[in-house]
């Protein structure tokens, strides 16, 4: 049996490319299934998937990497109750890490899969993302790069959204930053594309492949640093000017973090009154403008506050609701809590891991 | 039109160190696409680019001496300003590039 395990992030067009190829592997007579993957529990690439009349089964909770022994299970029904020849298994966007706590481990246990990766990467985002490292404060980019080491084929998909001139000097970049890989430059609506891609995974012929070099304890404990605060609020006041008063809670939030010189991992809000709505984040040593000065005449207004500080979860959250509370007695409007939830991210936890 | 908050630019930029050496090169590829004003690029080069227009190019030196707090090192950057658009709702909303999601490695320690 083969095993497609398809990575990419969230929007490079994994799900409609899995959709068309099964269909092209359906036609020729071949037994298909498919395995999706998400954190959350509303899987709308599945939905999207059944419709088509295609075997789905997914994982929720978690990458395949924490649940190696659900997707494994999976696996086997596919095969037992509809006989499935080709499993596509799409994994959450940010999952990286798969040779050694998925294919490895599939290789050592379940001899009989025969598995190929393929990472897709949207053609208008791969340029940003492959040259535009020194440039950007988050590292983003860093996981990007990381999922494209690990694919056996590299699809850049959504080829029909740029030039001839574009695809001429895409090709090039792909060649100079990934001398090896094989690449395929696809549009996934394109039946020849999808052909394409079906035969160089059919013929791929598997070689020894490298665990990725992954520090678990500093990948981790950098995650791990940082407290995260999720906050939902409503604002509530008799002036009509919530709007203001609510940004000008964010400003005063914003300073009391920094008043306590607490590293900043970021410090996110989206504040929205039902008309006017205002994102502004705050990260180490910069924060976005507050823009425009279209007033808006309203009694509440929502703000979600998204903070990952460096600090003790407790603080964190004591220290965001006490200065929440004491801008109620100052100003005289009412703030009612409606989500909270505070606590420091664990180590990623794969259920068996090997490396090279 | 003229680079400016909540402005999606796309630069092509070869970047120097201080001892000369390149750290990215593309000014004859692909130009790279940032979303303007939202911190996303270091501070002190979005701080440059503001207000330059589409076709303009300019050579960048940012130092700690010229009050760039954020830098761990001097950089010479030249810059094309190849294209400037006002950013979507959602782009605002959800930023430009690919994030990783605000749950990766969430309390359950799984990515």
């Amino acid at each position: 049996m083969k095993l497609y395990l398809i990575g990419g992030f969230l929007g490079s067009g994994k799900t409609t490319a899995i959709l068309n190829a099964s269909a092209e592997l359906i036609r020729n007579g071949i037994k298909v299934g498919v395995i999706t993957n998400d954190q959350g529990a509303a899987l709308v690439d599945t939905r999207f998937l059944k419709n088509a009349n295609i075997p789905v089964m997914e994982v929720t909770d978690g990458c395949f990497c924490c649940n190696y022994h659900k997707l494994d299970e999976l696996m086997a029904m596919l095969k037992e109750k509809h006989h499935a020849e080709v499993i596509f298994a799409e994994s959450v966007g940010s999952c990286t890490d798969m040779i050694a706590t998925v294919v490895k481990p599939l290789q050592k246990f379940n001899k009989d899969i025969e598995t190929v990766i393929t990472v897709f990467v949207d053609a208008n985002v791969l340029p940003t993302m492959l040259q535009g490292a020194p440039l950007f404060v988050d590292s983003v980019s860093y996981v990007y790069k990381k999922q494209i080491e690990e694919a056996d084929v590299l699809v850049v998909n959504k080829m029909d959204s740029i030039t001839e001139a574009e695809l001429e000097k895409m090709k090039l970049l792909v060649e100079r930053k990934y001398p090896n890989k094989m690449a395929l430059f696809q549009n996934s609506l394109d039946e020849l594309s999808i052909k394409k891609w079906m035969t160089a995974l059919a013929d791929f012929k598997i070689k020894s492949r490298d665990s990725l070099v992954i520090d678990y304890d500093i990948y981790g404990a950098a995650e791990a640093e940082l407290a995260w605060l999720d906050l939902e609020i409503e604002l509530v006041t008799g002036t009509h000017h919530a709007f203001e008063q609510g940004l000008a809670l964010i400003k005063d939030l914003h300073e009391a973090i920094n008043k306590e010189k607490l590293a900043v991992g970021h410090l996110k809000f989206f504040i929205d009154d039902g008309i006017r709505q205002e994102k502004i984040s705050f990260t180490a040593g910069t924060q976005s403008f507050l823009s425009g000065n279209r007033n808006t005449f309203s009694t509440k207004v929502d703000i979600l506050i998204n903070a990952r500080v460096q600090s003790a979860p407790e603080h964190l959250e004591s220290l965001v609701l006490n200065r929440i509370q004491k801008a109620e007695k100052n100003n005289g409007y009412k703030v009612v809590q409606k989500r909270l939830s505070s606590f420091k991210p664990g180590y990623p936890k794969p259920v068996h891991r090997i490396p090279d | 039109m003229k680079i400016e908050d909540k402005t999606v630019v796309s630069i092509r930029y070869k970047m120097e160190n201080s001892k000369g050496e390149i750290l990215e090169d593309n000014l004859n590829g692909l130009p790279i696409s940032y979303l303007h004003g939202e911190g996303s690029i270091l501070p002190s080069l979005e701080a440059e680019l503001a207000g330059l227009n589409q076709g303009e190019e300019k050579q960048i030196f940012l130092s700690k001496e010229k009050g760039y707090k954020d830098l761990d090192d001097e950089f010479y950057i030249k810059v094309i300003v190849d294209h400037i658009r006002f950013a979507t709702a959602k782009e605002i909303e959800e930023g430009l590039n690919p994030q990783v999601a605000d749950n990766y490695c969430g309390p359950e320690g799984c990515c």
